[in-house]
């Protein structure tokens, strides 16, 4: 697919919130996501012509992104995501529904920090709704595999959960 | 906790981070940035030891040439330089793969391209140093000392057995010594790097 900048730029912006949930998946700061984030507009840049129409853009953007967030040089890519997490739920109004989600998801991301970086973006990606074809796609397994390692995750997760809450 | 409950919650997120969200300017100027990416920084080591390589060919070895009269040391040096074109042409032809790069593939062809191109970066950089270790070294001894320092170091040589077994001790123990300093620099910044992506696509290799 070739795009002009202005037309790269568009598809940037339609679907930054693929790259902003890899950035928050896999970084701890607002600066390694800020570099991160470059990064990935960086390799989409440079990736998007090899992009095939019949596929989908989201899967690509995926794709790329989790790669550069896998593949990154620097540590920092790599600590728990519990600041960023924490920073997005206290944004949450102060209000009974609210706190419960912000409880629930402050709960999962504690259990998903946890969590290899395999598996950190089979779940990414899983929470966003992506068919197992997607990901499987995505991450270059077959999707009866997929199923298997889906649940492990959901064990992991619910022992993580069960450890805590038992502290 | 189940997962698939949460997946609501995890949409909200989404919303949340519309205060995240980048202008088309902040977006273009991200285009002009240079990468920091794994592969850019191996081509700037790259880079820099093509640099280092070119400048010490020309300054160290190319006035040297002159001073090799003898056929032995004509097809020494010419070996050298075989070598040098060698490493060159490899540190060439490994630019253009990693320029070449995308990051496109799957997860699994993306981890294993990436371990497979660190790992024979790692060992052409312990081969090059280790085979290039010693010539320098001959180079010194038998080569600019007896030119500029002690001309006579080379009869001393050959008249005491000893001195030449001292000569071979010291040229395998700087061999030794660059080997374990090559491996500790390399390690230090890829090693680790690579040990992770390893650790990641064994796992991603385990079901299969």
């Amino acid at each position: 697919m070739q795009l002009s900048e202005k037309q790269f730029i568009e598809l940037v912006n339609t679907h930054q919130g693929i790259i902003h949930k890899v950035c928050g998946m896999y970084c701890n700061d607002k600066d390694n996501k800020k570099d991160l984030f470059q990064e990935i507009v960086l390799q989409l840049w440079r990736s998007v012509a090899s992009f095939r129409a019949e596929a989908k853009i989201s899967t690509f953007i995926y794709r790329v992104a989790l790669n550069v967030a896998l593949s990154g040089l620097r540590k920092s890519y790599r600590q728990p995501v519990q600041e960023s997490i924490t920073e997005n739920v206290l944004a949450y109004p102060n209000d009974s529904s609210y706190e419960e989600k912000s409880e629930q998801l402050q709960m999962l991301n504690d259990a998903i920090a946890h969590l290899s970086e395999i598996e950190k973006a089979i779940t990414l990606m899983y929470l966003d709704d992506r068919s197992y074809e997607e990901i499987a796609e995505t991450m270059g397994i077959t999707q009866n595999n997929l199923r298997v390692r889906m649940n492990r995750i959901r064990e992991k997760l619910k022992q993580i959960v069960k450890t805590r809450c038992s502290i | 906790m189940e997962l698939e409950n949460l997946k609501n919650a995890w949409k909200d997120l989404q919303g949340l981070q519309t205060n995240e969200q980048k202008s088309d300017l902040e977006i273009a100027e991200m285009l002009n940035n240079h990468s920091n990416d794994v592969i850019n920084k191996i081509m700037k080591n790259i880079r820099m030891e093509m640099i280092v390589y070119a400048i010490c060919m020309v300054l160290f070895y190319l006035p040297m040439y002159r001073l090799l009269n003898n056929l032995g040391g004509k097809i020494f040096m010419a070996v050298f330089y075989v070598m040098c074109i060698f490493f060159l042409l490899y540190y060439r032809n490994m630019m253009q793969y990693l320029k070449s790069f995308k990051q496109d593939a799957s997860v699994r062809k993306n981890l294993t391209a990436l371990v497979l191109k660190l790992e024979k970066f790692i060992n052409v950089y312990y081969l090059s140093n280790l085979l290039l270790t010693p010539i320098v070294f001959v180079t010194v001894v038998f080569i600019l000392i007896p030119k500029y320092v002690a001309e006579d170091i080379n009869q001393y040589i050959n008249d005491n057995p000893w001195a030449m077994i001292g000569m071979i001790l010291i040229v395998l123990a700087m061999v030794g010594s660059t080997y374990w300093f090559i491996k500790s620099y390399s390690q230090k910044i890829y090693g680790q790097h690579l040990q992770k992506l390893k650790a990641s696509l064994e796992e991603l290799e385990m079901i299969d």
